[in-house]
């Protein structure tokens, strides 16, 4: 069997070379497509993990007024746990030496800054979830407008659970994913097109070869694996090409900038690079046996 | 029972005529004419003689009063049709027999192809029945057909070689295409290429080789296997005439040692020296089928 299988790749790749020029051109539109589908499989995976990320860690904060009387605190609490629907250890009353306790420790050594500014600007609150991340906005509304809660202003929701922020992060990808995904279609059409017609080259060159091959009786996977073969390689190697423009402009354009944007942890994560790439290979694979299966469907008889 | 010989010995024979070797132009140019009719006429003599060696042996396969011999190649009212009305065969029956020698001659376009064509199922009879080698081609599975052509060996007028490809290599590719290991790819093609005398040609390119030798190597390829049944197709059309007999006399230990061969031709003087069967075709019929036929009807000739 081993033999045999060197025999069929030893013939695939005679014939490739044999129509070198036709080959370059099916490989690199396989690469651009595999390129482009790779970014968009990146991207699209960031997107996913980062929406489900926001959507799951909602928190509502509802601001209290510094005037807020410690009646009015209390009332506020009442409604909170009595809302249903509300994760009953998820709340937490913030103090405002609290709130600027948290800022200090997330500034780090800029914190020193703070100590410039005069008192404490930060308002006191009470932070919970919902049991259910969807309900979020019912739970919200049942605390929003009690006396001694900030009144909600212009851009700043009170309470402030980051409305439509996943949608709107949600939507944004989405467009660019379709855009890449009807971009990836189209080429993705013309990589097997142009894969069927290397085949159909070098089904032309070889029609004497196929002639004697089912005169001494090959069967008909011998005659049509040679073919097979060539066009899975074809795919394959523009696959492999994308990968390494992949790496290669990951590196140089966008390694540093997203390794200091994401350097905190639980920051949602896209896609691993290995599995892309086998990805991306098997997509090459899939596409290169399409294009010669459909060509060799129309002009190999056997 | 008359002993049968094993393919390799009946090819090992003696008789075999290696060939004629390159044509020595300088010496023809300085001979008189005379000289030349000479030596034409001592050649046409040989090959008169060499047919003649090959003609009507009555083997085991043959003799006319052998008791219902087992049927090779068997065709039951076949006929076919091309698209357009066009007619290959009208309601042919023929049997042959294994192990025989059949001539199909009749002029182009009167059936002989299609004849071919249906045995290797290349195409489908339109209407009757097909058999060879006793399995109906009917009902024959697609992907059994491979299996029917390995079991059938071909020779072409053009040889149908991979230029590519050396002798040797041209010959272990039908072994290849079957998924012969390569310890019996290795054991078999050199034996078969030294059968038919081209042992010192096994790593040359078709094209360094004569038309002649080109034929031997894909007798060579069509035989590998030792397949029950040989098909040529004008074998020696693109030969000239000394070198055609070489061919023959090969394809002619091929049957020998027991292998039917049909063999479509327009050569005459062949066919009438070695006065076996012959069915000749006519638009699409069965025009003739002589036991002992020469090209044409005895009556015209």
């Amino acid at each position: 069997m081993e033999t045999r299988w060197k025999f069929f790749v030893l013939e695939a790749l005679k014939s490739l070379r044999g129509n070198f020029a036709t080959t370059v051109a099916a490989v690199v539109t396989v690469l651009v497509v595999m390129f482009i589908a790779g970014i968009g499989i990146a991207l699209g995976s960031y997107v996913y993990n980062y929406s489900n990320k926001v959507r799951d860690d909602v928190t509502i904060r509802a601001y209290l007024k510094d005037s807020a009387t410690d009646k009015q605190i209390a009332e506020i609490q009442r409604t909170i746990t009595e809302t249903p629907g509300v994760q009953p250890d998820s709340l937490q009353f913030i103090s405002k030496d609290d709130a600027i306790l948290r800022l200090q420790e997330q500034l780090g050594k800029d914190s020193e800054l703070l100590q410039l500014t005069l008192g404490n600007p930060l308002p006191a609150s009470f932070e919970f979830k919902a049991v259910d991340p969807d309900q979020t906005a019912t739970v919200a509304k049942a605390v929003a407008g009690l006396p001694g809660l900030d009144p909600p202003r212009a851009g700043l929701p009170n309470p402030d659970y980051g409305a439509g922020k996943a949608d709107r992060v949600l939507k944004t990808a989405g467009t660019i994913t379709l855009v890449l995904l009807g971009m990836g279609v189209v080429l993705a059409i013309a990589a097997v097109l142009l894969i069927g017609n290397t085949i159909r080259l070098s089904i032309f060159a070889r029609r004497r070869e196929v002639e004697v091959q089912k005169l001494v009786g090959a069967t008909n996977w011998f005659v049509r694996l040679p073919f097979m073969i060539e066009g899975m390689i074809c795919g394959v190697a523009g696959a492999i090409g994308a990968a390494v423009l992949l790496a290669v402009s990951y590196q140089t354009l966008l390694a540093d900038r997203v390794e200091s944007a994401m350097s905190g942890s639980g920051s949602p994560n896209a896609i691993a690079f290995p599995l892309l790439v086998v990805l991306l290979i098997l997509a090459g694979l899939g596409i290169g046996a399409l294009g010669s299966g459909l060509t060799m469907r129309r002009f190999l008889q056997v | 029972m008359l002993k049968r010989d094993s393919p390799s010995e009946a090819l090992r024979r003696p008789e075999r005529l290696e060939d004629p070797g390159p044509v020595q132009i300088a010496d023809t140019a300085l001979r008189s004419e005379d000289e030349l009719e000479r030596e034409a006429e001592e050649r046409r003599r040989r090959r008169a003689e060499a047919l003649a060696a090959m003609a009507g042996e009555t083997s085991e396969f043959q003799r006319p009063f052998a008791p219902r011999a087992e049927a090779m190649i068997l065709l039951e009212n076949v006929t076919k049709v091309y698209p357009g009305d066009v007619v290959g065969l009208r309601d042919v029956t023929l049997q042959i027999d294994k192990g025989e020698w059949v001539f199909l001659v009749g002029p182009s376009g009167s059936g002989k192809s299609t004849f071919i064509k249906l045995l290797l199922k290349e195409i489908d009879a339109t209407s009757g029945n097909v058999q060879v080698g006793g399995r109906s081609l009917r009902t024959l599975k697609r992907s059994q057909v491979p299996k029917l052509r390995r079991n059938i060996g071909c020779v072409f007028q053009d040889f149908k070689l991979l230029p590519t490809r050396t002798v040797y290599e041209n010959v272990a590719y039908a072994l290849e295409v079957q998924g012969q290991r390569q310890e019996v790819i290795k054991r078999k093609v050199p034996e078969i290429i030294g059968l038919v005398g081209l042992a010192d040609k096994i790593d040359k390119l078709p094209h360094e080789l004569s038309g002649g030798q080109q034929q031997r190597v894909s007798i060579a390829r069509a035989f590998v296997n030792h397949p029950p049944l040989l098909i040529c197709d004008e074998p020696t059309g693109n030969l000239d005439p000394e070198t055609s007999i070489g061919i023959m006399q090969l394809l002619y230990r091929i049957n020998r040692a027991g292998t039917t061969v049909l063999m479509a031709t327009h050569d005459r003087e062949m066919v009438d020296k070695m006065r076996r069967r012959v069915i000749a075709l006519e638009e699409g019929r069965v025009a003739r089928d002589d036991r002992r036929g020469g090209y044409v009807e005895e009556d015209e000739a």
